[in-house]
């Protein structure tokens, strides 16, 4: 009788055993699940970041143990002349290339979507997207043949025109380089700001439209007062994505420009890379990325404050 | 009458003006195609538009200078894809279909990485990539892209399978299925959108970055096509013909996987922005 009770427990305790380790198990789960990634997200990148506001504090090489230095790299940076230079750049582009994209992507969506076959308006989508699939590179090196003093497209239109007397090292000299990575992609239309608008647009109540349309709003009128009010969302998201672009520019002078003529295309993210990997000088150009962290995350809760106050409704 | 008139009178302006912008838009790459085809002599003579006959000669002669970097991208680019949509399914899933301690922290401990500049990390980065002897490695370009990639593809998971009915993983989950299970046979069929989508944006990401193989590769042989391509117009500066085929060449894999993918393409660029 003992026995076979002690062999009824025995067995309870074989099936209750298991189950109580696997509801251990399943909570578990979801960690495991989530663990190979953030074993990345922390090693890839929060080490590095953390690393990096550390190190704007000290003067370091990279080989040797870095030195505390205080605040001593951002007085240096607020001092430096290319630096300051290279901010003044950003914020020009950035504001010049914003106004165009926004501009320009939205009076092509516009204008494609106007279009009455919907099989035109797909051909003009697919012609529009197709720069945006050509490598970075690619379009930046034949942008850089566009403004090639000898052969580049431009001189060469502008000879062809009878205006030859314009003809110009557009990249070659400090007056022009940098308008010249601005226009870079002239007309603009082919961004992700158009593929945005165009989705955006077609998503629109159709009743407003037609109300317009009956009423004979004219294209510029029902732009302004009826398509802009109702864009504002896509429009702030695209602006945030241009901004944040602009701050972090950088292909040109890697691929076109250096930064060069002189300093005149010299922007906050190439000068870091400069700084780390020319000169080695890894605390100063960390201070760099913080104060472009901050610019950054300065914007942002700026637009997430706009958002808030519901002056933006973007749909994230 | 003349109302219709002034219809089509406008019209015909949009369209106009529709027909510039793309033209614009086009032709700096309509001249990058066609001047591949050219000699040099062709190239000077004809220099706006094809002249015939086609010279593929340059495509050949080219081809051995490109094919290198060409193929490195491809290695890169798929490693950086199916790892990021890989760990990205797993994530997402979590995220959306678990209750657990910590998620919406965790959650936005992930989404805050998205604040961070690129080039923020460039140096520290580089230095444990020398200490973990990652430098001049597959795994030393890919990894960090994968790092950095992960974070909107997993974002953009979660907020699918969040879409996705409750009840089909109710029944599911009564039948006794596993969590695994689940993942595999219900939740990653109806992902494949999402997926798609992971697939388009890290694949232009990770054919289009400069910086980080700058930095962490030496080997001009293990450079992929965006960082090769700055040292390969320095090789063919003066020879039009070459370096344009060349230029054709780099592009040429993205626009063969637009091709197959165009719907999704447009799809995907329009959905992964305005999620």
């Amino acid at each position: 009788m003992q026995e076979s009770l002690q062999s009824d427990l025995a067995t309870t305790k074989v099936i209750t055993e298991p189950t109580l380790w696997q509801m251990r198990f399943r909570k578990l789960i979801p960690y495991l699940f989530i663990l190979p990634a953030f074993i990345l997200f922390i090693s890839l990148r929060y080490v590095p970041a953390f690393s990096a506001i550390y190190h704007s504090f000290t003067q370091w090489n990279g080989v040797r143990a870095p030195e505390f230095v205080g605040l001593e790299n951002y007085v240096r940076l607020l001092q430096d002349d290319v630096f300051i230079k290279a901010m003044t750049n950003m914020i020009i582009y950035t504001l010049a290339r914003t106004t165009m994209v926004v501009f320009m992507a939205f009076v092509a969506a516009e204008l494609v979507l106007r279009v009455p076959s919907v099989l035109m308006q797909s051909f003009w989508k697919i012609v529009f997207i197709i720069p945006l699939i050509v490598p970075n590179t690619v379009n930046l090196l034949v942008w850089g043949f566009v403004y090639n003093t000898q052969n580049g497209i431009l001189n060469e239109f502008l000879e062809s025109i009878g205006l030859a007397s314009l003809r110009q090292p557009w990249l070659g000299q400090s007056s022009t380089a940098l308008g010249a990575i601005i226009f870079i992609g002239f007309p603009f239309v082919a961004s992700f700001a158009f593929l945005i608008y165009v989705s955006a647009l077609q998503s629109m109540p159709s009743e407003v439209l037609d109300a317009a349309r009956v009423d004979g709003c004219n294209f510029w009128r029902r732009l302004i007062y009826i398509d802009v009010p109702l864009m504002k969302g896509p429009i702030t998201l695209t602006v945030i994505l241009l901004v944040i672009e602009g701050i972090n520019l950088l292909q040109p002078q890697l691929v076109l420009t250096r930064g060069g003529p002189g300093v005149s295309t010299e922007s906050p993210a190439h000068f870091l890379y400069l700084a780390a990997f020319q000169n080695r000088q890894f605390g100063y150009a960390s201070a760099v990325g913080v104060i472009m962290l901050i610019v950054g995350l300065g914007f942002s809760i700026y637009s997430i404050y706009l958002r808030y106050k519901g002056a933006a409704d973007v749909n994230v | 009458m003349s109302m219709f008139k002034r219809f089509r009178q406008i019209a015909l302006l949009e369209q106009t003006i529709l027909t510039i912008l793309a033209f614009l838009t086009l032709y700096p790459l309509f001249f990058m195609v066609s001047s591949s085809f050219k000699t040099n002599d062709q190239f000077i003579t004809n220099f706006w538009g094809l002249s015939w006959p086609l010279n593929l000669e340059n495509y050949i002669d080219v081809f051995p200078a490109v094919s290198g970097f060409i193929v490195n991208s491809i290695i890169y680019t798929v490693l950086t894809v199916s790892i990021v949509a890989v760990l990205a399914l797993f994530t997402g899933y979590a995220f959306a279909r678990f209750r657990f301690a910590g998620k919406e922290f965790l959650f936005l401990a992930m989404l805050a990485l998205m604040m961070l500049p690129g080039v923020l990390t460039l140096a520290p980065l580089f230095v444990q990539m020398r200490d973990w002897g990652w430098l001049n490695t597959r795994q030393g370009v890919v990894l960090p892209w994968v790092a950095t990639q992960l974070v909107f593809a997993t974002f953009i998971m979660r907020i699918f399978f969040e879409k996705l009915p409750k009840e089909v993983f109710e029944a599911a989950r009564l039948d006794g299925a596993s969590e695994l299970r689940l993942l595999w046979s219900v939740a990653i069929p109806m992902a494949l959108p999402g997926l798609g989508t992971i697939v388009i944006i890290d694949s232009l990401f990770s054919w289009n970055n400069i910086i980080w193989p700058l930095v962490v590769v030496f080997d001009r042989d293990k450079l992929p096509i965006a960082p090769g391509m700055i040292g390969f117009r320095g090789d063919y500066y003066t020879d039009f013909g070459l370096l344009f085929a060349g230029y054709t060449l780099a592009s040429l894999p993205l626009i063969i996987l637009f091709i197959f993918m165009i719907r999704k393409f447009i799809k995907g660029l329009e959905g992964g922005l305005s999620v």
